[in-house]
C-alpha cells in the first residue's frame, strides 16, 4: 500500500528540489547570504521511525517553525534549526547586537514570519507544480528537544511521506532542514498528481 | 498617501512602517482582517497593503467584505503565498497589485506609485 515506484520517487524528489530551491532563494533574499542545499531525503516512513532518526541526528535543542496545509494534499511543513542558529537569524534580520538572550516575543514573531515566507515558498511551489491548491494554517514557532520534534504533530496516521532537505547558510555556520510530512490519506492523490506531472513533463 | 498596513506579523508591520514612512506616507496598522475593517471605516485610507494569511479574518475575507460593501480602495496584496490560484483569486476580487514576500522595498513603492 505504501510502496512508491522509482519514477514516482524521482518526480517527488524533483518537485521537492524545485520547492526547496524556491525556499532557499527566499532565505537568501532575507539574510543576504548564499544557501547551499543537500539532496532531499524522501521516504514513506512511520512517525516512530522519524522520531528515532531525528533524535539520533540531532543532539541540540531545536527551533521549529511549523505550518500545516490542507487541500488535495494534507500535511505539515517545518523549518528546523538548532536554537543557536535560529537566534543568529533573528539577530541578522533585526540588526540585534544582544549577546545574551533575545526578547522571546521578538524571536517568536521574527521566526514565525521567516517560516511563513520560507514554507509558503516550499509548499506553494509544490502546489503550483502539481496544479493543486492548498490552504495554510498560521505558522507556529516553538522550541523542543530533538526527540520531541513530532510530539507536537499529534498524527492520526501511523505513516507519512517524509521529505527532508538539509541546507546551510554559508558564512554564518547555520544549518537547518526543510521538512514536509504528507499524510498517507493524501498518498493516492499524490500519486495521481505525480503521474500527471511526469506526463506533462514528457510532452514538453 | 494614507496607507493601511494589514499583517499579523509585528516584524513585517515594523518593516513596512519604516519603509513607507521614509517614503513620506502616513501609515496606520491592523493585525488582522477584523481590525482592518474597523480601521478602514474610521480612517478611509488611500491604499491598503494586505496580507492573506491572518488569524480572526484572512485577507480573502477582507477583500470580499470590501466588495460587498462597495468600498473601492486600491489594495496591494503582500503575501508569502506564491500559489498561482491564490494570485488569480486576488485579482478576481479586485486587487490592483500582488507582491510576494520577501520583497524589495523599491518594488512595493513602485507598486504604490503605479496605483496612484
Amino acid at each position: 500500500m505504501y510502496n512508491i515506484s522509482e519514477i514516482e520517487l524521482d518526480a517527488l524528489k524533483e518537485i521537492m528540489n524545485i520547492g526547496v530551491g524556491r525556499s532557499a532563494f527566499s532565505l537568501n533574499k532575507l539574510v543576504g547570504k548564499r544557501i547551499t542545499l543537500q539532496v532531499p531525503n524522501i521516504r514513506v516512513i512511520s512517525y516512530a521511525e522519524v522520531k528515532n532518526e531525528v533524535s539520533q541526528q540531532e543532539k541540540e535543542k531545536l527551533s521549529i517553525i511549523t505550518m500545516a496545509f490542507k487541500g488535495e494534499l494534507t500535511g505539515l511543513s517545518e523549518l528546523v534549526f538548532p536554537t543557536d542558529g535560529a537566534i543568529k537569524i533573528v539577530k541578522i534580520l533585526t540588526d540585534s547586537k544582544l549577546e545574551n538572550g533575545l526578547d522571546d516575543e521578538l524571536k517568536s514573531n521574527t521566526l514565525s514570519e521567516v517560516g511563513n515566507m520560507i514554507l509558503n515558498a516550499l509548499i506553494g511551489t509544490i502546489g503550483n507544480l502539481l496544479k493543486t491548491r492548498m490552504r495554510y494554517s498560521i505558522p507556529k514557532y516553538f522550541e523542543c528537544k530533538p526527540e520531541e520534534i513530532i510530539d507536537n504533530i499529534s498524527p492520526e496516521n501511523s505513516k507519512v511521506i517524509y521529505a527532508e532537505t538539509v541546507f546551510k547558510i554559508i558564512d554564518e555556520d547555520i544549518s537547518g532542514s526543510f521538512i514536509v510530512f504528507l499524510e498517507v490519506d493524501s498518498y493516492k492523490r499524490l500519486l495521481e498528481l505525480l503521474n500527471d506531472y511526469s506526463n506533462s513533463y514528457k510532452t514538453l | 498617501m494614507n496607507i493601511l498596513v494589514v499583517d499579523d506579523s509585528v516584524t513585517t508591520r515594523k518593516f513596512l512602517l519604516d519603509v513607507l514612512s521614509r517614503a513620506g506616507h502616513n501609515v496606520t496598522e491592523a493585525d488582522n482582517g477584523v481590525n482592518a475593517l474597523i480601521k478602514i471605516m474610521n480612517t478611509e485610507p488611500d491604499t491598503i497593503i494586505l496580507d492573506l494569511l491572518m488569524p480572526e479574518m484572512d485577507g480573502f475575507e477582507v477583500l470580499e467584505k470590501l466588495n460587498s460593501n462597495n468600498i473601492a480602495i486600491p489594495v496591494i496584496v503582500l503575501t508569502a503565498d506564491i500559489q498561482e490560484d491564490a494570485k488569480e483569486e486576488c485579482f478576481a476580487l479586485g486587487v490592483k497589485q500582488f507582491i510576494n514576500k520577501p520583497f524589495k522595498p523599491k518594488d512595493l513603492l513602485s507598486a504604490i506609485n503605479n496605483i496612484k
